[in-house]
């Protein structure tokens, strides 16, 4: 009799995992997502100030609220507890459709910047690099922020500005995304990369380029939490990153910021040979 | 450089109590030496802060380096 109680027993626990296995695998994988309220028409200026070549980028563009507190709703960011994709989850945040409108004021206003100042396509690519690393760093919780939120908030941490940036980039036909960091806890951006003419690229390993988006730093350049490892760090091969859109264009002249970063080092090294010598 | 000015912050000390031929052209030997090095290091940083500015172009920056190479 023993016996048997312990068999069903056992039985019905089996079966209740069973059961909770496959109503799991039946939930549907919910990603992030904005539910904007149509008969909200509040709308916010959101001013562009940051110097770039030499001169100030202003502008003052007015966006459209209902998105951003949709984006602000409790359970927009749901995180799906099985099966989540990263590639489906940023891409989610950065190319929720309810965003639609920031994108095309934002990059209509870029876009007339860059060919009414003559801008190369590289150009193009640093100017939205600095607008983003111009938005002032602020850790605003645990939780990623729709591009929206950082851009009306004009502030942001790591993944915020980088899901941003990238959001921005695939946006304007580049192939760009995310790269997370995990040893660091960091989170950049980056864009594909074609080098240039430059010995360089016979020794090119891999596509994409980081681009550190918490402060000014080149495109490619090593940021402060990823210094001193090697060079190679900055740049990683496709399936390091986590692709937010389906462009192709890439940026070509980080040959040149490699020359640039070489010499700085050489003259910090000679800098602090001065000091320290006699 | 710190132990260079350290070194005529002394010598000066000395010639301000007695004078001697010896020291004073080491003293000036010592502050052309620190001049010099102040000038360098100087034209380093202002370089460094070219390259350190997100507000310049990142092509005339290189024309700038590839110039002083």
């Amino acid at each position: 009799m023993k016996i048997l109680k312990k068999l069903l027993a056992a039985v019905l626990i089996f079966g209740m995992i069973i059961s909770s296995a496959v109503s799991v695998g039946a939930m549907p994988t919910v990603y992030p997502s904005i539910t904007s309220d149509p008969g909200d028409t509040s709308t916010q200026v959101v001013e562009i100030d940051f110097p770039f070549k030499g001169e100030t980028v202003s502008a003052e563009i007015i966006l459209g609220l209902a998105p951003y507190y949709g984006a602000k709703h409790e359970g927009s960011k749901s995180t799906p507890l099985f099966g989540c994709s990263p590639e489906k989850y940023y891409a989610a945040v950065a190319q929720d459709p309810a965003q639609d409108e920031m994108y095309a004021k934002l990059l209509g206003f870029f876009t007339w910047y860059a060919e009414s100042h003559g801008l190369t396509g590289d150009e193009y690519v640093e100017l939205l690099t600095t607008y983003v690393q111009n938005i002032p760093y602020k850790t605003v919780g645990a939780e990623v922020n729709f591009p929206i939120e950082t851009v009306i908030e004009d502030q942001g941490d790591c993944d915020d500005k980088s899901i941003l940036l990238a959001g921005l980039l695939a946006r304007s036909g580049y192939a760009a995304g995310v790269v997370v960091l995990s040893e660091e806890n960091h989170m950049t951006a980056a864009v594909k990369t074609k080098e240039g003419e430059s010995g360089r690229s016979k020794n090119q390993i891999s596509e994409y380029i980081l681009i550190e988006t918490t402060r000014f730093a080149y495109i490619g350049e090593d940021s402060a939490l990823i210094r001193n490892r090697n060079k190679n760090r900055t740049r990683v091969r496709e399936e390091g990153v986590i692709l937010v859109g389906g462009g192709a264009a890439a940026y070509s002249a980080s040959w040149q910021i490699d020359t640039i970063l070489e010499e700085r080092g050489q003259i910090v090294s000679a800098i602090e040979a001065r000091w320290v010598r006699r | 450089m710190r132990i260079l000015q350290n070194e005529i912050a002394d010598q000066k000390t000395l010639l301000g109590q007695s004078y001697d031929q010896e020291l004073y052209e080491e003293y000036e030997k010592n502050l052309t030496s620190y001049y010099e090095c102040t000038a360098t290091c100087y034209a380093y940083i202002d370089t460094l802060s070219v390259i350190n500015t997100g507000s310049f172009s990142r092509e005339e920056t290189y024309q700038m380096i590839i110039s002083m190479m």
